[in-house]
């Protein structure tokens, strides 16, 4: 049995010592960056916690692909309801936003399938060009042209936004193909 | 292209009101453009690191399918049987990390004394100063596309031309109306000043900052200790740094520990 397979089969049979191996290797990763991003112990913890069953439900409802490690997925699953969370303080803090109370259960069923569609918009980003890649990356993390011209070595702005239309072109039509993605934009 | 341009600057906010509207008046209209609006918007809020696409549809098919195994007894098992791991090893770490406190907070003071006390190097002041002040480090100003910022523009121009009086003549300006990138604004501000030798200003702006409670309210302490550094005040530049040094995750945590060793 593979490492990736033991963790997941420490979670769908609630084997206590197993889990207490994930916490050991995980956990202290995890709660460095929430603390390092505006959080504290407990943020980590409920983060941690809502994280392993998430993976676990989702895996219950159908045998997904791990293609990375199992604790790098944990952490960036983790890593990815922090930024909700944060996004949901944020809000809540400039009022820019209503967000509809709902159920525990149902705002994490919710967590799961935006999980699904980030995990869906990525892989696609990163099947594209590495060129692609990079530009693309630089543009959704609001790099400026005047930068993107820089590090890529561009010869004005004009070719860097002609690159940007062209990889995202590319990407959007490749998320918009794949057969997941006809559930998930209703999300 | 020219569409998506407009698509880029109503999702980055950076539209007249006017251009705001005639969107939204399309979006209403038009199902294509509403559609890719908000794929555009789906892109952006996946891709961009410090974001999160939330969903609002509590109705969609596969919510209903994952709140019942959420909420079925094998579920709340797994979560209580979490609780109780998660309970055991926080207990185990609280044990082991008090000693762990300690003995790093020895150790920590200890290299400070030793590094302050018996390092043979000594470099003067304002080599220090002209050596650890690195601006190019310090985020741009302005934000992209927005045709709004002209005169921060300007000002970042200035600072970079190293003409600090002017540059500070808008920034002191833009202060009180600026609400984004405002711990930006408060470091150029105390650069200009500290390059200036308004030595009263800057450290006021710094302290401001400091307080701010802005995510970047902590770089404050850093330039307040190169400040003090300039003004050959290293008593004070020595508590500020060994504070900044004192826990690994601090900014410039390493440089302070480092120019602890030349003070």
């Amino acid at each position: 049995m593979t490492e990736k397979t033991q963790y997941l089969t420490s979670l769908l049979n609630n084997d206590a010592k197993g889990i207490m191996k994930i916490y050991t290797i995980v956990f202290p990763r995890v709660k460095k960056f929430v603390v390092q991003n505006k959080g504290n112990q407990q943020d980590a913890e409920d983060i941690f916690q809502k994280a392993l069953i998430q993976i676990t439900v989702r895996y219950r409802k159908e045998r997904f692909e791990i293609n990375s490690s199992f604790e790098a997925y944990l952490f960036t699953s983790c890593k990815n309801l922090w930024r909700k969370e944060l996004k949901i303080r944020k809000n809540r803090v400039t009022n820019s936003e209503i967000i509809e109370l709902v159920t525990e259960e149902r705002d994490m069923a919710l967590s799961i399938l935006e999980q699904e569609r980030w995990e869906l918009f990525n892989e696609k980003l990163n099947k594209l060009s590495e060129n692609c890649k990079k530009v693309l990356t630089m543009f959704f993390n609001n790099t400026s042209y005047e930068e993107i011209v820089k590090n890529m070595e561009y010869s004005s702005e004009t070719v860097a936004r002609q690159r940007v239309f062209k990889c995202k072109t590319k990407l959007s039509n490749t998320i918009k193909d794949d057969q997941r993605f006809n559930s998930l934009k209703k999300l | 292209m020219e569409e998506d341009i407009v698509i880029h600057n109503f999702l980055r906010h950076t539209l007249s009101e006017e251009e705001r509207n005639e969107v939204l008046q399309k979006m209403e209209h038009d199902e294509r453009f509403r559609e890719k609006v908000n794929f555009e918007e789906q892109l952006f809020l996946n891709l961009n690191d410090t974001e999160w696409s939330i969903s609002k549809n509590t109705n969609h098919k596969e919510v209903e399918e994952y709140e019942k195994l959420l909420k079925n007894e094998s579920t709340k098992v797994l979560t209580d049987t979490i609780s109780a791991v998660n309970h055991e090893y926080q207990l185990k770490q609280n044990r082991g990390s008090q000693s762990w406190l300690l003995y790093t907070g020895i150790a920590v003071v200890l290299v400070i004394i030793g590094l302050t006390v018996l390092s043979p190097f000594k470099t003067s002041s304002d080599e220090l100063y002209v050596h650890f002040l690195d601006v190019s480090e310090l985020p741009s100003l302005v934000d992209r596309g927005n045709n709004d910022q002209k005169s921060l523009i300007q000002a970042q121009k200035l600072f970079e031309a190293k003409e600090y009086d002017q540059s500070l003549d808008i920034l002191e300006k833009k202060l009180p109306t600026i609400q984004k990138n405002k711990a930006t604004l408060y470091l150029y501000m105390g650069i200009s000043q500290m390059e200036l030798d308004e030595f009263d200003n800057a450290e006021k702006t710094f302290d401001n900052l400091i307080n701010s409670g802005l995510m970047d309210a902590p770089k404050g302490k850093w330039f307040k200790a190169l400040l003090y550094i300039k003004q050959n005040k290293v008593e004070k530049a020595k508590e500020l740094l060994s504070e900044i040094a004192q826990i690994p995750n601090n900014y410039k945590s390493k440089e302070a520990l480092e120019l602890l060793e030349q003070l």
